[in-house]
């Protein structure tokens, strides 16, 4: 067993910058709405000015769910990797103590 | 009849839309498509290195099933931004082309009124300068013309306007169709197309899912997508894409009577005129000369479409605005139902204006097959689906132009053996010269769905050797004659092309089976009647050796 703790905390870090460029989709889709007369005032204006609002909000709510679960993975996943580590250096030192330390230790890199 | 402010309040709901606007809102969610498209690809990254790592500790946790629905939420996301960004920039093609149209009207209606007018005008006036016997009757003819004129070009604005609006209904369906509208509000809804990158295959699959009415509604509301769709039958494509040029045609008709009205509207020329004047005149004249070079263009490729000719021809891609030269795919007899089909693609100074040239090349290339295997249907497809370099040696020698054409070659080969009827066809796929490049290297990198490859005139096609190309033995010809001067970029003394697109196909040492051309022809002579490699041409392309 080889408990990657590096690939973890790089998880960790990899996830925090998903959420980050999924705010950058939020924040661009926050400009992207259009002066209502920009269409002209046809019958079918109103329809396709309400449309393409309800799919910003829809399309926003989607990427910012995407955003709040990478948080709360980037959370997760840095605090096993933390653990990994403290697990990795606890197990080492009782290892060290142990006759057969060095095997032992060596396994759990 | 309408009254003049009725048509003014018709005209009033367009002239002051901004295509402008929408234009840039739709790069901005192009943009953001593309930008939820790269956030995905990190997400599963991410996603991959975590769950290993969560593995390789023997940990249960599953943390792809962890963010799995989010992140397919935001994959469906992207192509939702470009669908919208999409419709966006329908309706700001569509309300730039009704806003000259009805600018146009409307100036030639209150052109006629104020004739009209002044006509009236002269009869009633204290001292007439008409001599008119009967002045009464005269007014009553008049004013019947007025309102002839209200009708005529009343009605051209109504019906431009409303032909607008039913193209924003349509563009509104999409919002429906993404999953954020309310459907149930809006049961005539059509099927929506498969996002952009769908493979052939699945392609389809799902057009054969759909009942004739969603596919005739299809092609109606979405023709620049169905028209240019890999896995979509030849004859819908066809269907779409005729559609859409008779559209081109008619903006660009609009575009020239523009010009040409603003030009006329100038001094003439050989009287004296201010500088600024000039040089709008000039600028203008630009303007009408790329105008109608594209739009003889367009005129020619639908003559074709519409001639009455023994092997009918089919418009299976038109996207004129793609690219720096617009992009277009003709086919001179149906591939669906071809026994063999010869996808075409031509080389350096392609573009949609010299389309009708390949188109005739191919035409030769059908009538070699069918010298050939008379009992056998041939299909040859003109494929300008890239954006062919217009220079050389500048562009002409990088690569750059065949790797952008690889995915959608491949694309359009595995789009033909999806909808194909009946017995798979022999499939062949030949380039000229640059395209003898994009075909040589799509087929380096993925395979190539197709029998045999054929180059002609080559300054490379991406290797060195035929085994590079990932082919059955026996499969790739390639021909170039002793005075094309395209011989001279792999000479010892200049080879420049050796290095960036590598050995002549041609050469012996290369490795393909190689077959004459006339010693005396030029680059563009390899289709010319009677010459030994139009005849190979055609033998390859029905299974026979060449001569």
């Amino acid at each position: 067993m080889s408990y990657s703790v590096a690939g973890l905390a790089q998880g960790a870090a990899g996830h925090q910058d998903v959420a980050a460029g999924a705010e950058g989709v939020i924040s661009g889709l926050l400009g992207l709405g259009i002066p209502a007369a920009a269409v002209g005032t046809v019958p079918a204006a109103a329809r396709f000015g309400a449309g393409l609002e309800r799919a910003r909000l829809g399309i926003g709510r989607a990427v910012a769910a995407e955003s709040a679960k990478r948080l709360d993975q980037a959370r997760r996943t840095a605090a096993t990797a933390q653990l990994g580590d403290q697990l990795v250096g606890d197990t080492t030192r009782i290892a060290q103590q142990a006759s057969t330390g060095s095997s032992i230790a060596q396994g759990m890199h | 009849m309408p009254t003049l402010s009725e048509v003014a309040a018709l005209r009033e709901q367009v002239v002051h839309a901004q295509p402008d606007v929408l234009d840039a809102t739709a790069a901005g969610w192009t943009r953001a498509s593309a930008q939820a498209a790269a956030v995905a690809t990190g997400a599963a990254h991410v996603d991959e290195l975590t769950a290993q790592s969560f593995r390789n500790g023997g940990a249960v946790y599953d943390a792809a099933a962890a963010t799995a629905a989010t992140r397919a939420a935001l994959g469906d996301s992207g192509a939702h931004l470009d669908q919208v960004g999409r419709a966006l920039k329908v309706v700001a093609d569509e309300l730039r082309a009704t806003q000259t149209g009805v600018f146009r009207e409307w100036t030639d209606l209150l052109l006629e009124l104020d004739a009209i007018n002044q006509q009236i005008a002269d009869l009633s006036g204290p001292i007439p300068r008409t001599i008119t016997p009967d002045p009464v009757a005269r007014a009553a003819e008049l004013h019947a013309q007025a309102d002839q004129a209200l009708a005529r070009h009343g009605g051209a604005i109504a019906r431009l306007v409303e032909a607008y609006d039913a193209i924003v209904v349509n563009r509104s369906r999409t919002f429906s169709d993404i999953g954020f509208g309310d459907p149930a509000t809006d049961p005539s809804a059509p099927a929506s197309a498969p996002p952009p990158g769908t493979p052939p295959a699945q392609v389809g699959a799902w057009w054969q899912g759909l009942s004739p009415q969603q596919r005739d509604e299809l092609i109606r509301d979405e023709p620049t997508v169905i028209g240019n769709l890999d896995g979509v039958p030849v004859a819908a494509r066809d269907q779409a894409n005729r559609f859409s040029l008779g559209h081109e045609i008619t903006r660009y008709e609009g575009k020239q009577q523009a010009i040409q009205a603003q030009l006329d509207q100038l001094p003439p020329t050989g009287v004296r005129q201010s500088p600024a004047a000039g040089d709008l005149r000039n600028d203008l004249t630009a303007q009408l000369t790329g105008v109608t070079t594209r739009l003889d263009a367009l005129n020619v490729i639908n003559a074709r479409l519409t001639a009455s000719d023994p092997r009918p021809a089919y418009l299976m891609g038109f996207q004129p605005d793609a690219g720096r030269n617009g992009k277009a795919i003709v086919a001179v007899g149906n591939p669906d139902t071809a026994d063999n089909v010869v996808t075409s693609v031509p080389g350096t100074y392609a573009t949609l204006n010299t389309l009708s040239g390949d188109i005739k090349h191919s035409e030769q290339v059908a009538l070699s097959a069918s010298a050939a295997a008379p009992d056998k249907q041939t299909a040859v497809v003109t494929w300008l689906g890239y954006d062919a370099p217009q220079s050389i040696p500048v562009q002409a020698g990088q690569h750059s132009f065949a790797d952008a054409a690889e995915v959608p070659l491949r694309d359009f080969q595995d789009g033909l053996r999806v909808t194909h009827q009946g017995v798979p066809s022999r499939n062949t796929v030949f380039g000229h010269s640059y395209g003898s490049t994009v075909v040589g290297q799509t087929a380096r990198d993925q395979p190539l769905n197709a029998d045999a490859l054929i180059f002609a005139g080559s300054p490379g096609v991406g290797v060195d050797h035929v085994e590079g190309l990932h082919r059955p033995p026996g499969t790739v010809y390639s021909t170039t004659s002793d005075a094309d001067v395209i011989g001279w970029t792999h000479s010892p003394l200049l080879g420049v092309f050796d290095d960036e697109l590598g050995h002549d196909p041609s050469a012996p040492e290369f490795g393909a089976h190689v077959f004459h051309a006339d010693p005396t022809g030029d680059h563009g002579a390899y289709w010319n009647r009677g010459s030994p490699s139009l005849r190979s041409f055609g033998r390859i392309a029905v299974g026979l050796e060449p001569d």
